[in-house]
């Protein structure tokens, strides 16, 4: 990289101009590193208060390194490109951190551009990423990480851009386009993050036989699912779809489970209120397809369409508004699948199905198939792609 | 059901909530199946978010439109050969603007409204209104706005008007302090909004040390406290300090919007803000429903008003408590509330944003 990093760039921890070290993929120094960060985290139980810390040092365990390692193709070697610049969702505290990890796991140096608004978790993490950075059995790895921070400017961001030999660029449609406009070295690789549609089926016949407990467990999972992030994240399911006719008291029964845990765990408050009623009324004008809003309790919202068609994508909506409808047969959904899908979670099959259905019908959309409650389950396989594959290159078997 | 023109006669506070409930709601319902039938969007929104309105039996079941729709959607209830004004709100906060749609009959039906609501407070045949803004919110073609509007509505009151900001938005109060020493005993009345009256005024003379000697004006304002929120200043601070410098026998302020311009909520002597008779407020608390007496909530705003845009009910997104019915010291009938500025803006989350 140039010396001449411009003015107005935060170092967070390492140095800049990276000068990266390339390794092969799931280096062992590289899985060392991650593991003893991950056995910091599960060792400190005051983190116990930050789910979102546990997951992540959870999925950076040694084991999960390994296993994931090893399905890694072996016919071939492969190795980092060179410096992978992240640009990092602002609203999402640890998505950094794992856009970092499968940096370092295909042997890259990085180059990561922090959230602008500072979460306790971001800082605790980074805190603790620091440190292992400056242990000196690390001090390989740490020469393959840069965190920074910088407000909003193009020129920073063309200048990182341009030396870039691939480019993390989470953040939706409009922070993609712009980052695409930049002039890359003609090699550069992009993994470009846009705005996504999710949903949720589930097979009205198998939630028939649950007891309470199982259907509050279900209600808990799609929970989680979507109002972790307000129904903002790209996977957060914008729609329940029910596999299968009948079974209205099975159906009214999860909804009553869910309503109850949302009333229970929601910090659904009058802000909340307002901008869920905008963007409702917003869509109700714009739609193409026929909707009736059913609620008891403002909290949790049900859209009931009556015509499902590829339209379904924009009944896009926040804070715990879900489309509502019936299919008779996966096949049912081929049509409604447009390219922007990207999780679709499931209950009471196999998600198999699913994916024999998006291949079978060549569709564009659906990257991801699992089960409800794992919608947030991140990994180097995401939105499509193995993205330790796509940041690193193959040099021979 | 009663004419607008029937209205009119009437004393707009003398009415208690049961007499006006007899009437209002389905003066209200009728006014919601008129734009229903005269406005698309409108229609698509009722039918897909409020489906069981239709059956509405009262007022708190009547749909209600957020305010900022109006800011997205163009939402108009005739069609477009009808010769028409557009009006737009200021737009705090550098944001879009809301722009709706009058007809003639409706600006002068707002006027006349405004006049009746004001008329228990300030004389009918005033000699001089005082503008804190510069003849240019007089503006030329094209859309109105909100700061126009509100200058014309009070225009019928007074014989002149007087700007009290030069073209280039300097304050020059001589006029004013001219028109009072000549101690006519003539009414007059100041009008602006609340923050332009506060920092454009108020605080230039606080500045300049300069007090307008004691005289028997008045000082009417509105148009949202969200500024005065932001800089910490209260109601009470506000009114002595306006009384104190500007040495007027009375403050006035109201609680209104662009969308319904003319049925304003007047605040009374004790602080709080009144429904006319050709207006009703309810308090939505955080899941929509009607809130109680003192709960706090967002305020939803009526009028019988609108008919060429469907802005006869409204959800603001200011935060209100409801005080109570019939029963204010200030003696005028019907619901009274507070209001306590604007809710706050939800951050937002999910990965849809990097920038």
């Amino acid at each position: 990289m140039r010396a001449d990093v411009p003015a107005g760039v935060e170092i967070v921890c390492g140095t800049l101009p990276l000068a990266p070290q390339l390794r092969p993929v799931y280096d062992s120094t590289v899985i060392d590193f991650l593991a003893d960060l991950s056995e910091e985290i599960s060792d400190d139980r005051e983190l116990n208060a930050f789910s979102d810390i546990k997951a992540f040092g959870f999925w950076c365990r040694r084991g999960n390194l390994k296993r994931l390692a090893a399905n890694q193709s072996n016919s071939y070697r492969a190795m980092g490109r060179g410096v992978v610049f992240h640009v990092t969702p602002s609203n999402v505290a640890l998505n950094f951190a794992f856009s970092l990890a499968f940096g370092l796991l295909a042997g890259n140096g990085n180059v990561v551009r922090l959230p602008s608004r500072n979460f306790m978790q971001s800082q605790i993490l980074i805190d603790m990423i620091s440190a292992q950075m400056a242990r000196p059995k690390h001090e390989d790895v740490a020469r393959n990480i840069c965190l920074i921070r910088y407000a909003r400017s193009d020129t920073i961001s063309k200048w990182f851009s341009a030396q870039a030999q691939a480019r993390m660029i989470w953040g939706g449609d409009a922070t993609v386009e712009s980052f695409k406009s930049f002039e890359t070295m003609p090699r550069c690789v992009d993994v470009a993050f846009p705005n996504r549609y999710s949903i949720a089926v589930i097979r009205a016949e198998a939630i028939e036989g649950l007891d309470a407990k199982e259907m509050d467990a279900l209600a808990r999972k799609l929970f989680l699912d979507a109002y972790l992030m307000d129904q903002q994240g790209c996977s957060s399911p914008q729609a329940l779809v029910w596999l299968g006719t009948g079974h209205e008291s099975a159906r009214s029964r999860f909804w009553a489970a869910l309503q109850a845990i949302v009333q229970a765990r929601y910090d659904h408050n009058i802000s909340t209120a307002s901008a869920k009623l905008l963007s409702l009324t917003e869509t109700a004008v714009a739609s193409s397809l026929d909707f009736i809003t059913i609620y008891d309790d403002f909290r949790l919202v049900r859209l009931a369409v009556d015509h499902p068609s590829v339209d379904l994508r924009k009944l896009q909506n926040r804070f715990g508004v879900f489309a509502e409808f019936v299919i008779d047969d996966l096949t049912d959904l081929a049509p409604l699948i447009h390219e922007k899908f990207q999780t679709v979670s499931v209950y009471g099959f196999d998600k198999v199905d699913v994916v024999d259905l998006v291949q079978s019908h060549g569709l564009m959309g659906v990257d991801r198939v699992v089960p409800i409650g794992r919608a947030f389950d991140i990994g180097p396989i995401w939105d499509g792609f193995n993205v330790v594959s796509v940041l690193s290159r193959i040099i021979g078997d | 059901m009663p004419e607008i023109d029937d209205l009119l006669k009437l004393d707009p506070f003398g009415m208690t909530q049961a007499e006006k409930d007899a009437w209002y709601f389905a003066e209200l319902k009728a006014l919601t199946q008129y734009h229903y039938d005269h406005c698309a969007p409108y229609q698509r929104l009722l039918d897909r978010v409020f489906p069981t309105s239709k059956r509405a039996t009262r007022l708190a079941d009547l749909p209600f439109v957020p305010a900022n729709l109006f800011k997205s959607v163009e939402l108009k209830s005739f069609t477009n050969n009808e010769q028409t004004t557009a009006l737009t709100s200021s737009g705090t906060s550098g944001k879009a603007s809301s722009k709706i749609f009058l007809d003639k009959r409706a600006a002068l039906l707002q006027s006349r409204v405004l006049k009746q609501i004001f008329s228990s407070v300030i004389a009918r045949d005033n000699e001089t209104m005082f503008v804190v803004d510069t003849a240019a919110v007089q503006g030329a073609d094209g859309p109105i706005s909100a700061s126009h509007a509100a200058v014309r509505g009070f225009m019928p009151f007074a014989k002149a008007t007087v700007f009290l900001k030069n073209p280039e938005e300097k304050l020059d109060p001589a006029p004013l302090i001219e028109y009072i020493e000549k101690k006519t005993g003539k009414p007059f009345f100041i009008f602006g909004f609340t923050s332009v009256v506060w920092t454009d005024l108020i605080q230039k003379l606080v500045h300049d040390s300069f007090k307008v000697p004691g005289n028997d004006g008045i000082l009417i304002h509105g148009g949202g406290w969200k500024r005065m929120q932001d800089r910490s200043v209260s109601r009470t601070q506000f009114n002595a300090t306006a009384k104190d410098v500007l040495g007027v026998r009375a403050v006035h302020n109201y609680y209104g919007m662009v969308e319904q311009t003319g049925s304003v909520f007047l605040c009374c002597e004790n602080g709080y803000f009144h429904s006319s008779i050709f207006s009703d407020v309810i308090i939505r608390n955080a899941v929509l429903n009607e809130a109680v007496i003192g709960e706090q909530g967002l305020i939803q705003v009526m009028s019988l008003l609108p008919k060429s845009y469907p802005g006869h009910s409204i959800l603001t997104e200011d935060l209100g408590s409801l005080q109570g019915v019939d029963n204010c010291l200030c003696g005028r009938k019907g619901r009274y509330f507070s209001v306590h500025g604007r809710a706050p803006q939800t951050e937002i989350r999910g990965c849809s944003d990097a920038r």
